[in-house]
């Protein structure tokens, strides 16, 4: 007879749908961003994301912003009409949440890190640190905004172990400017590793530097994604054809540089392409 | 070591397993990332003549057995999926075209659109179990209809037409012969089952937008293996066996079944997109121990 092991499920057998939470808690961090806590029974990791799932809304990918034992948190922009809807939900109320997937951040890059942040990008930045900071890592946050009121965790990054150089476009708050002037001078102090979460053209300038100083750089990349699990293709990126979901969302210098589409186009749900 | 390679419609395959439609599949960077993972040949996602965004999410999730899905077709329509599939020359792999509608018209017009796209077969789903106007949902699994579209698109081309059939039609071997008789090349044995439903007891909703999904996966295989096994033994053309496929153990019982290939989908998820590799090195490995040379000693075994 022949040996041949009969299929077991490598993955834990895990039901990939989303699990009916209450929100314990809503945090109004910026202007149009809220962080919606629940109680959520995995572990999450920086870089990894949740589905989260309004009936007859949608189901959209948004990233894990703490996690503290079962308390775990998402901090949304309203921007759309299923971000909107989330806004209108409140302590007490269900949402469906699914997850988490992608590769995190690697925490052993190194012994001291610079994190760059942008907009709702800086979720996955404030998470990054907390779980830095727990290793006892140097940890520097650069984080940008239009304005003052843009500007998010102020308070969170108060009480955290860490220097913070807040940039804002109108100088209202902290350097007038750009994070990537903020990041030139903290490279001076030789970082073992970037990690950067934003807006697509704010990690293509950081990847650029990074390359630049030769110094490690890590990325959490964002596309389309409808399933998160690899199946759907939706999130897939030119030319390696990875699925962010999965393979990434976070990417190492050398193979975010490879990706041609990376700071130039994505697709939208039909896979139609958009430039940025 | 067995030699794993086939022929196939003229194609030759490094090994026996291919992407089915529809698990990633909608850029040509996707289909090549599983053509570097193994698979002996890809199929893209099904284009239809417009863009389509499909249902809205959740589309697809997992249960004990299996998964289900109503993805809705959604694709950027027949002239954006020509430009995005118009150079194959970097595939390693042969790359099956898929193409469906709502009318024979809309067939048609999708393979004219197509028609510059160097794929080496056209496979069309005449069998989607949840999207409404296409495949089983507008009646298109019937052998009158099967045998009307698969007659105009044959037509259109002169490439090998796989027709796409569905596990949960019960006199399966009259639509494998009505497409047969229409000139179609091979038989994909098939799509998914159902349509299902999951509901949420928290949310008290059906988890999927569109309410009911395809099912796939482990628990579609023993219903794809019976219909392979039956169309078998109704027609000549070769039959891709599609359903749940997830080791070499289930790959040989679609070969012995009547299968030439088989289609693999919702194992990316279970055993990661490397699972063509895992397969076929598990094929090899199971004819070794068995004496077996070639896949053709296997095909239709179990009807002996
Ligand atoms: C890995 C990942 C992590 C994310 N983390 C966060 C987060 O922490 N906070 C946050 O506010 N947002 C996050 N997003 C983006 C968030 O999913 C979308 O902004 C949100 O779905 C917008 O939906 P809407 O209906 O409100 O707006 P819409 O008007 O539908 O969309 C606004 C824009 O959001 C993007 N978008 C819409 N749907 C999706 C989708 N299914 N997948 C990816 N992008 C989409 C598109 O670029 C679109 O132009 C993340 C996305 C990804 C892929
Ligand atoms: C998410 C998803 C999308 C699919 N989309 C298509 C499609 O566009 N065209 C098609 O012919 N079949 C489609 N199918 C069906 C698959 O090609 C395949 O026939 C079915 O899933 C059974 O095989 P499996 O168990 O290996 O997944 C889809 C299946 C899934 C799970």
């Amino acid at each position: 007879m022949h040996d041949i092991p009969s299929f077991s499920f490598s993955r834990p057998a895990r039901l990939e749908q989303p699990q009916a939470v209450r929100i314990e808690q809503i945090v109004d961090e910026a202007k149009n961003i809220k962080s919606f806590y629940f109680s959520l029974d995995a572990d999450c990791k920086a870089g990894q994301f949740l589905m989260v799932w309004l009936p007859g809304v949608g189901m959209k990918p948004m990233a894990v912003s703490s996690q503290s034992g079962k308390l775990a948190s998402i901090t949304t922009a309203a921007v759309g009409s299923f971000s909107k809807r989330l806004f209108e939900l409140k302590v007490g109320d269900r949402m469906g949440v699914q997850g988490p997937y992608g590769k995190p951040f690697d925490l052993d890059a190194g012994k001291s890190f610079v994190l760059v942040g942008g907009g709702y990008g800086t979720a996955t930045m404030v998470f990054l640190a907390d779980q830095l900071l727990a290793k006892n890592k140097k940890v520097t946050m650069i984080c940008g905004a239009r304005s003052k009121e843009y500007l998010l965790y102020t308070d969170r990054f108060k009480a955290m172990k860490m220097e913070t150089l807040y940039c804002t476009d109108d100088g209202s708050f902290g350097r007038k400017g750009f994070v990537t002037q903020a990041l030139k001078e903290a490279l001076k102090e030789k970082p073992d590793c970037i990690c950067t979460c934003g807006p697509e053209p704010m990690m293509k300038a950081v990847l650029g530097m990074a390359q630049e100083a030769k110094i490690r750089c890590q990325l959490s990349i964002e596309r389309y994604m409808k399933c998160g699990i690899g199946i759907c293709g939706s999130c897939c990126i030119d030319p390696t054809g990875e699925r962010i979901c999965t393979e990434g969302t976070v990417f190492d210098a050398k193979r975010a540089a490879a990706l041609t589409e990376f700071g130039r186009y994505h697709r939208d749900g039909s896979a139609t392409r958009h430039d940025f | 070591m067995a030699d794993i390679r086939i022929e196939l419609l003229g194609m030759k395959l490094r090994n026996p397993t291919i992407l089915a439609s529809g698990i990633v599949g909608s850029t040509k960077a996707s289909v090549a990332f599983a053509a570097a993972n193994g698979a002996g040949a890809v199929t893209i996602k099904s284009v239809t003549r417009d863009r389509r965004d499909g249902f809205a999410n959740p589309t697809i999730i997992t249960f004990e057995a299996g998964m289900l899905n109503a993805v809705g077709y959604s694709n950027p329509g027949a002239k954006q999926a020509a430009m995005e599939f118009a150079d194959l020359s970097d595939i390693p792999v042969p790359v099956i075209g898929s193409l469906t509608g709502t009318k024979t018209e809309d067939f048609v017009y999708v393979m004219q659109q197509l028609k510059g796209c160097p794929f080496a077969a056209i496979e069309m789903p005449l069998s989607c179990p949840h999207t409404p106007g296409f495949g089983t949902m507008a009646g298109q699994h019937s052998p009158e209809a099967t045998k009307e579209i698969t007659k105009a698109v044959v037509k259109e081309t002169k490439l090998p037409v796989i027709v796409k059939l569905s596990p949960v039609i019960q006199e399966i071997a009259d639509v494998a012969k009505a497409a047969e008789k229409a000139g179609a090349a091979a038989i994909n044995m098939g799509n998914t089952a159902g349509p299902g439903m999951i509901i949420n007891t928290g949310l008290k909703k059906p988890v999927l937008s569109g309410t009911a999904g395809g099912i796939s996966g482990p628990a579609l295989r023993p219903l794809a293996v019976r219909c392979v096994y039956d169309i078998y033994k109704a027609v000549k053309i070769p039959i891709i066996g599609t359903g749940g496929v997830m080791t070499g153990n289930d790959a040989i019982e679609m070969l012995m079944a009547g299968a030439q290939a088989v289609g693999i989908g919702t194992a990316i998820h279970y055993r990661g997109i490397d699972v063509f590799n895992k397969v076929s090195k598990e094929i090899a490995q199971f004819m070794d121990q068995e004496g077996y040379r070639s896949i053709k000693e296997m095909v239709g075994a179990a009807h002996a």
